[in-house]
């Protein structure tokens, strides 16, 4: 992995483009948050969300990264103005665990399916295809992904990392 | 139309809930110290408004391990408890509760997780007589969920629950423990501006 300092941090809601030869984006510690990863390679620019919530529905938005149905637009246009092209870009989404089942917490924590859910359908409304994912379950994600080659790396809280 | 929640509390609306909460996490410590049988000391009781951005500095940073018991609050008004450990000191609250030599518990299983919960039944249950108490709402807690994960991953869906009407949230947080043995947990309480508002208007008309 790349120097600590070439590691930009995308904190809940955020939206971040780069195309630094050794930047990494990252999300840290995603429980039922999403990660959505969008990668050019041909203009080797990457970009991340830090997605929180399904819909922004219809709210008048200071951060359009917070919710599924704004944050997979925002980071198109991201893209673009970084130089990237929508037709090339390589999808890959991380997060939405549930992390608890135990009975009436459960609806506050079922927020990840929603999430993950919302995400895949205004991806689908975009015309975007996901590549890969690792989504569900009920344990922490940790999701890097690497601006130049555009490898997104999932660290689980067990401690097992994996490429998508 | 303005949304009663967006309102920003007042700040004697948010007096009204250090004292109260304050007395609350005073009485959660009394219980604790009834339930485990020695005295639990409580550090300083602190109030005050973090934006949910930074939420998960409360616990450590996103990535810190953590073992943490989760009740949603329901009734007259709703709102989110936490209680916060260290892994290694939340195993070795099981072994005080369990009355076993430290260093016994390793890992949370079901029956350390139960006793976990049941530490958190105790102190929230004390914590909310003294919330009704002092309003006269009717408040009830979930049954506890136990967690051991990253920080971030347990509290994002609280978070995102949160961030629905606000980006940031009200917190009382307190240490607690004891001298001779390492326990120190943090009580995390996250109420909605409708509890807050209710307590405000109960001292008001008092």
């Amino acid at each position: 992995m790349s120097a600590p300092d070439n590691t930009s941090v995308v904190g809940l809601g955020e939206i971040r483009v780069s195309k630094g030869a050794d930047d990494v984006l990252v999300c840290l510690g995603l429980g039922s948050c999403v990660a959505l990863c969008y990668h050019d390679p041909v203009a080797k620019v990457s970009g991340m969300a830090h997605i929180v919530l399904p819909s922004s529905e219809g709210r008048t938005l200071t951060a359009p990264g917070k919710f599924a149905d704004t944050a997979v637009p925002a980071l198109v246009e991201a893209m673009t103005k970084a130089g990237g092209l929508k037709s090339r870009l390589q999808v890959r989404i991380a997060g939405g665990a549930q992390m608890t089942m135990a009975s009436e917490a459960s609806g506050i924590f079922s927020i990840g399916i929603s999430n993950i859910e919302a995400t895949k359908s205004a991806l689908r409304r975009a015309g975007l295809r996901v590549a890969a994912e690792d989504t569900g379950g009920s344990a922490g994600r940790t999701v890097r992904l690497a601006a130049r080659s555009g490898e997104v790396v999932v660290n689980t809280s067990m401690s097992s990392t994996h490429s998508l | 139309m303005a949304d009663p929640l967006m309102e920003p509390l007042s700040e004697s609306d948010m007096e009204a809930w250090a004292q109260v909460s304050g007395a609350g996490m005073a009485n959660a410590l009394r219980g604790l110290s009834k339930m485990l049988g020695q005295e639990i000391a409580t550090g300083v009781v602190s109030t005050r408004r973090v934006p949910l951005m930074e939420a998960t500095e409360l616990l450590g940073g996103p990535e810190a391990a953590t073992a943490a018991v989760y009740f949603a609050l329901s009734g007259d008004a709703q709102g989110h408890m936490v209680l916060v450990y260290v892994p290694e000191v939340a195993f070795e609250l099981v072994d005080m509760a369990m009355g076993d030599p430290p260093g016994t518990t390793k890992d949370l299983g079901e029956m350390e997780r139960s006793v976990l919960g049941e530490v958190g039944n105790v102190m929230g249950g004390y914590f909310l007589q003294t919330l009704g108490d002092t309003s006269g709402m009717s408040l009830r807690m979930s049954p506890p969920a136990v967690m051991m994960d990253m920080a971030g991953a347990i509290i994002d869906a609280v978070i995102a629950d949160i961030m629905v009407f606000s980006d940031e949230v009200v917190v009382v947080e307190t240490e607690f423990g004891t001298d001779q043995r390492r326990v120190h947990g943090t009580f995390l309480v996250m109420p909605s501006p409708t509890l807050i508002r209710g307590l405000s208007k109960s001292r008001r008309a008092a």
